[in-house]
């Protein structure tokens, strides 16, 4: 009986310990948190009171670091897309796209627009990345690992260019600097080699929330400087420059 | 008068509602807290009611293995009093490979989970705790 009883207790436990085997981790240190790249004017026009057309070309990063097509980097590029269609909408314009590039308007777009409007984000991320060596424990069951630490200094510029949108002719360029962050991180996963930062960014939740948290604090502030530094009045003397470039060609 | 035979005297010492209460109900109780506050219970689709940072993470991840590992080689003192390390030694033994074995298993991807080498520690840990316990309340 008392083999029973015993057997039966194990089994009872077992479900205990298997049901916390399976639990996914949920503290805050392991949680990915989302980005959240969110820009809302601070007022606005009337849609198309401007009366100017722009064909907004998506944002993106000028280089082609490997990070720069993974999270948090990569949402920030879409979302910077997504809010300049607001900022300027909110300005009075009528947008057009955002597209791809200026090679994917359509000769349509490009005659009914007074100018494409590019946004680049000119982002110069230094690295100063440190592996720790783990050896391995337990005679070899636990492997010899790396833990990723370091330094990053996120530094550069918002630069925005209008041309003229048959020819793309360059017209107007604004150069926004934004301010340098420098923040240090130490990652929280296991590496059987050092991985890059691209890799590193797309499975260490902890370097992905420090990163991204810093590129929120980023994010804004180009908006912010972006929002101050369009003005109606001097892109309409932009769209005449265009008309008059796109004839000359 | 016939004298009560000693293992029956064991087995009424240790099977007194307080012995049930602090060696296993409460280390029961207070691992299934921690868990569901914490952790959530996915069972009965709670989710947790408190994140918590990483310098928490013993008390999240290891401290409930610990007290259910506990309540349950009490449980098999409960059932086997004063043989439990000669009659019941499978059992015990059992439950120690059961514990370390599932997290050795969990490294080499056997069994779903994810191996933390603190769970292997305090299971060694919790074993010696539950011998010297033993020793007290079997007499040993």
């Amino acid at each position: 009986m008392k083999h029973i009883y015993s057997f039966l207790v194990i089994v009872i436990f077992s479900f205990l310990f298997y049901a916390s085997a399976n639990q996914p981790a949920s503290s805050t240190e392991n949680q990915r948190i989302p980005a959240k790249f969110d820009f809302s004017p601070s007022s606005r026009q009337q849609v198309g009171a401007a009366k100017l057309t722009v064909a907004l070309v998506k944002a993106s990063f000028v280089g082609s670091n490997a990070e720069f097509y993974v999270p948090p980097f990569n949402e920030m590029a879409n979302s910077m897309a997504n809010d300049f269609e607001e900022l300027l909408t909110a300005k009075g314009f009528t947008v057009r796209g955002p597209f791809g590039s200026r090679d994917e308007m359509l000769y349509g777009d490009k005659t009914s627009s007074d100018f494409a409007l590019d946004v680049s984000i000119d982002l110069n991320p230094q690295y100063n990345r440190k592996s720790r060596y783990i050896s391995s424990q337990m005679g070899g069951l636990v492997p010899a690992s790396y833990k990723m630490s370091g330094d990053i200094t996120l530094s550069g510029s918002l630069v925005l260019s209008a041309s003229s949108p048959k020819n793309g002719e360059k017209l107007w360029k604004k150069n926004i600097a934004l301010s340098p962050a420098v923040f240090n991180y130490v990652g929280s996963t296991r590496w059987e080699n050092v991985p890059t930062m691209a890799g590193e960014l797309k499975h260490d939740n902890t370097l992905y929330n420090t990163l991204a948290r810093e590129l929120e604090k980023f994010y804004e502030q180009a908006m912010y400087l972006a929002w101050q530094q369009i003005d109606v009045n001097e892109m309409k003397e932009v769209a005449k420059e265009a008309i008059k470039a796109d004839k000359r060609n | 008068m016939h004298k009560i035979p000693n293992h029956l005297i064991m087995m009424h010492i240790i099977m007194t509602p307080a012995y049930l209460s602090r060696h296993i109900l409460t280390p029961l109780m207070v691992g299934i807290i921690l868990y569901g506050l914490f952790r959530g219970i996915p069972f009965l689709a709670w989710s947790p009611l408190f994140l918590a940072g990483k310098q928490f993470s013993f008390f999240i991840y290891n401290l409930p293995d610990a007290l259910w590992l506990y309540a349950l080689m009490s449980s098999l003192t409960a059932i086997w009093g004063e043989k439990l390390f000669t009659n019941g030694r499978f059992w015990l033994l059992i439950t120690i490979v059961l514990s370390i074995g599932s997290e050795i298993a969990q490294y080499f991807r056997l069994i779903p989970g994810t191996f933390d080498l603190w769970d292997i520690i305090i299971y060694i840990a919790t074993l010696f705790f539950f011998i010297t316990q033993s020793t007290k309340h079997l007499s040993l």
